[in-house]
């Protein structure tokens, strides 16, 4: 057999191939010609055509896995923020450049198909993110593996904003379809809910428990293509979407109720209606608890239907297949992997633990004790009864060793209790997952040492050898060599393109931080970028800005731990010692900030409209002279992401010590060629630890200052009170500097600071920040010594490719080898 | 949607054709009692349940429910023939655990 070269560029025969299909989906799939089709239509054909192209590796991918009886790993997730796919679809294929001759023939532009993708915001920021750029490294690294996630109608809200407050506008990502996907109807798998268990006289006399009284739905699987690039591995993201299990009443419709009639099936449908915005604290929701045991309950009896058709026994189940939960939304895994193999399959309480443990692996994704979701124990009980009685089981057994191992230490034993007794009792879905996992690993060195030392040391101490840190990446393809093709480009022809699938081949860029014609040509690359996105800043809020200043980027979602706060009050000090000395030296600075808000989070909307109101003030202000600018572009998503990133020249990453697990964001913007500000948390360690010290602006205080600092009482007042440009800033903004008219507007934004006890510690930090900003100024004046850090930032970022991260999962938690995969040729 | 119930000579049959859900349990439950009433020498009873695409809880509570009116008289219940998503309900619950499952008339003794 004839195996192609999958890296080879396809070339004319590729474009002809683009084309043909192109026109075949026009006409026999639309019904129309090129001169009466619409660009919505002529962008349905090109991903179709494009699609074409993957669907015989597809094939081949499952029977290679299928012929080799490879171990799979399933990452389990209910987020994948995935954003736009026809970009990085065609690069994976190795057909970009020929899609220019496609586009040119069928009269569109590569910018105007682009715009017509919606963006498939299906989760909230990093943790899905994360899921995504993961996909893409096990694809590539042509490792087995799948997806599995929730098919959002609507996703992450589109936001706007009215005279500078957020408001939310639902996401209508579906409202068409999206051409990626395929329905497989012939796998739909039923869930149930609800119920009671009632004990049931069987035939030998003995009383069976028996799930009655229970509600069911359907989950209907559409799969995603995931190409590896530059190979012939096509996973698949399986997205699962909910329906009726009945569909219409048709007896109540007959008898004239047609809102019974509909009524099931408008509940089922809910459950895949819409994400919740926010990753975190969803406690007492029942709808997300329905969705996270939709998704697991779907995900369960994919893997195991796929198992028992390969291997027609259970006996082998750990040992070919590795479930991955990203974070605890979907922890109710091991009790309903323990309930398939009990109840449907007969097996013991010894064998089912036996096989579930070593399957199932847990990823920590945060500190924030709030965050770890814990369901009251009456909705776990009306909602999954059967699911209860399994956990209530695991924790019998679970603390019986534990009381072994500790005799008389009852503090311990109710720390480790999967339920969380005293007062209402609730159901700790993090325990869970530790107990049920043979792995647990957080995402960054830090963090994992604090899971380790300070959130969960008893699991710890009794499991040292289940917990590793497995620090977070980012994908190079998409956050380098798909949204910063200058920049891609300036790298290849300098070093050639290995680092597209071995990102630590940037090192052989470092030689040319002192190459000065290299360092202008890096310059104006990034000049480039800038330009673009000053006109896309231009377009949609209005305004000037100068692609000459220092372009100071933070966007990440809102949280006050993040603290675009702290950023805010910089922003009003550079102001400040403007409006005292307008003829201040100040390096011309554009503040960039993209960024949304859980619409329920009061204080996180009102840090956006206190921005917003910078910038009305400021960008407005003759005594600023365009000196300083501040910009919060509305409906920050991946796309917008991936026109920012590329231009940014200081990346913000400034979130309290302590309390961010990785971040991603610091990743995708240093390999960029942005320089990172930021505190000794999450990655940011890591990061400063690859570039080196010089190469990066740390300041304030670390995780065990602040721990010390609260355990001393921290008084915040005391901080302002002895720094007099902190005390003007926040003298001005309680003044009404910024208030438009509206008095007492950013009132509590004041009390966070002097009445609210300053929990994410902005007071302590804001000396230092002030101080390491101004070392970013005076580093910028130098143009060359800026571009030669920024250099030295991507040739050392080696490291955080997710590739990295997925390799050490691959062979320290999931023990799983590559799968080659031969594509015949002309089976495209 | 329709059932029968026969008379055979090991068991009483009772047949069932279509989804078994909400909207026909009720009616089922009061059929059934009448015929069960009517004929008080079967002691055993055989569901064919190979023409029932779906059934919910309702039409699992209304099975239950003959299989505690024929356990009052010592007799065993059978379900005969499930298609594969009635199986897999039966499985889940684990009302597979309560009644004698067969893939056919004959296996179950009819």
């Amino acid at each position: 057999m004839k195996t192609e070269n999958p890296r080879k560029p396809k070339g004319q025969a590729a474009q002809t191939t683009i084309i043909e299909r192109f026109h075949d989906h026009l006409k026999y799939g639309r019904g129309k010609r090129p001169d009466n089709a619409t660009d919505y239509e002529k962008y349905i054909c090109l991903c179709l055509s494009v699609r074409d192209l993957a669907m015989g590796r597809l094939a081949a991918t499952e029977q290679a896995y299928t012929d080799q009886s490879a171990k799979r790993v399933y990452y389990l997730s209910m987020e994948f923020l995935i954003g736009r796919l026809l970009a990085n679809n065609l690069i994976s294929l190795g057909v970009r450049n020929e899609v220019d001759g496609v586009l040119a023939e069928i009269g569109l532009t590569w910018e105007q198909i682009c715009a017509l993708e919606p963006d498939a915001g299906l989760g909230n920021g990093g943790l899905g993110r994360l899921a995504a750029c993961f996909l893409d490294s096990l694809a590539t690294l042509e490792l087995p593996a799948c997806g599995h996630g929730i098919r959002y109608e609507h996703g992450m809200f589109r936001q706007d904003f009215d005279n500078g407050w957020q408001i939310e506008r639902p996401d209508d990502w579906l409202k068409f379809g999206t051409p990626w996907e395929i329905i497989r109807p012939e796998e739909v798998v039923p869930v149930l809910l609800y119920g009671r268990i009632e004990h049931l006289p069987a035939a030998d006399g003995s009383h069976k428990p028996v799930w009655v009284d229970w509600q069911m739905m359907e989950g209907v699987p559409y799969d995603v293509p995931v190409i590896g690039h530059g190979v012939n591995t096509v996973n698949v993201l399986r997205l699962w979407s909910s329906r009726s299990a009945e569909g219409l009443r048709l007896d109540a419709f007959n008898q004239g109720d047609y809102v019974k009639a509909v009524g099931e099936k408008n509940w089922a449908e809910t459950v895949s209606k819409v994400l919740y915005p926010s990753e975190n604290t969803h406690a007492g929701k029942e709808l997300r608890l329905i969705q996270e045991y939709f998704l697991v309950a779907c995900a369960v009896r994919d893997v195991i239907r796929r198992h028992l058709k390969i291997h027609g026994t259970l006996d082998n189940f750990a040992t070919k297949n590795a479930l991955q939960l990203n974070d605890t939304h979907p922890a109710l895994t091991v009790a309903e992997l323990m309930r398939h193999l009990l109840d449907e399959h007969g097996l013991s309480w010894e064998r089912a633990w036996e096989l579930t443990v070593p399957a199932l692996g847990y990823t920590n994704h945060t500190l924030l004790p709030e965050a770890l979701e814990k369901w009251p124990v009456p909705l776990l009980e009306r909602v999954l009864p059967r699911h209860l009685q399994i956990i209530y089981e695991i924790n019998r057994r679970f603390l019986q060793t534990v009381a072994q191992l500790y005799p008389g230490d009852t503090g311990r034993l109710q720390r480790m209790s999967l339920i969380e007794e005293g007062g209402a009792k609730h159901a700790r879905m993090a325990n869970l997952a530790m107990v049920g996992s043979h792995a647990v690993n957080g995402v960054a060195g830090l963090h994992t040492d604090l899971l380790k030392a300070t959130l969960v040391p008893d699991f710890a101490e009794m499991f040292p050898g289940r917990f590793s840190n497995k620090t977070n990446g980012i994908t190079q393809r998409r956050w380098l060599l798909a949204c910063n093709p200058g920049l891609a480009g300036l790298i290849t022809g300098a070093i050639g393109d290995r680092w597209i699938h071995d990102l630590d081949a940037l090192r052989a860029l470092e030689p040319l931080a002192d190459d000065t014609a290299f360092l202008d040509r890096f310059l104006a690359v990034k000049q480039a970028n800038k330009r673009r996105l000053a006109q896309l800043i231009q377009t949609r809020l209005g305004g000037q800005v100068d692609p000459d200043s220092l372009f100071d980027v933070q966007i990440k979602r809102l949280h006050e731990y993040k603290r675009q706060f702290l950023n805010a009050l910089h922003i009003v000090a550079l102001y400040r010692r403007i409006k005292e000395n307008p003829a201040a030296d100040i390096v011309p600075r554009t503040f960039i900030f993209g960024a949304k808000a859980a619409p329920g989070y009061h204080l996180a909307k009102l840090i956006i409209k206190f921005i917003n109101a910078l910038g009305e003030v400021i960008n407005s202000d003759p005594d600023v002279a365009g000196r300083l600018r501040v910009y919060f572009l509305p409906d920050y998503c991946v796309s917008l992401a991936e026109t920012i990133v590329p231009a940014a020249d200081l990346s913000e990453q400034i979130s309290t010590a302590g309390k961010e697990a990785s971040g991603t964001g610091n990743m995708k913007l240093s390999l960029n060629g942005a320089l990172t500000i930021g505190t000794w948390d999450g990655a940011n360690i890591e990061i400063a630890e690859a570039v080196g010290a010089e190469n990066i602006f740390i300041f304030g205080k670390r995780a065990e200052d602040l721990e010390l600092l609260r355990r001393e009482g921290y008084q915040p007042r005391q901080w302002i009170e002895r720094d007099p440009e902190l005390r003007g800033v926040v003298q001005a903004i309680g003044e009404g500097w910024f208030n438009a008219g509206v008095p007492g507007q950013f009132d509590d934004l004041v009390r966070v600071l002097t009445d609210w006890g300053d929990t994410y510690f902005h007071c302590a930090d804001f000396c230092s920040y002030a101080t390491a900003q101004q070392l970013v100024s005076d580093h910028f004046r130098n143009r060359h010594l800026w571009a030669r850090t920024a250099v030295l930032n991507v040739a050392r970022m080696g490291f955080f490719s997710s590739d990295r991260t997925i390799r050490e999962y691959a062979d320290e938690i999931w023990r799983l080898k590559p799968v080659k995969v031969v594509s015949p040729v002309g089976k495209l | 949607m329709a059932f029968a119930f026969e008379k055979k000579t090991n068991a009483g049959l009772i047949t069932i054709s279509g989804a078994f859900t909400a909207a026909i349990s009720e009616s089922f439950h009061t059929q059934f009692v009448a015929w069960f009433q009517a004929a008080p020498e079967i002691k055993s009873l055989v569901v064919d349940l190979g023409g029932v695409p779906m059934m919910d809880s309702t039409g699992l509570g209304a099975i239950i429910g003959v299989l505690k009116r024929v356990a009052e008289r010592g007799g065993g219940l059978t379900l005969a023939r499930p298609q594969k998503n009635v199986q897999l309900v039966l499985q889940i619950t684990q009302a597979d655990k309560i009644m004698k499952i067969t893939p056919t008339l004959e296996a179950a003794g009819l």
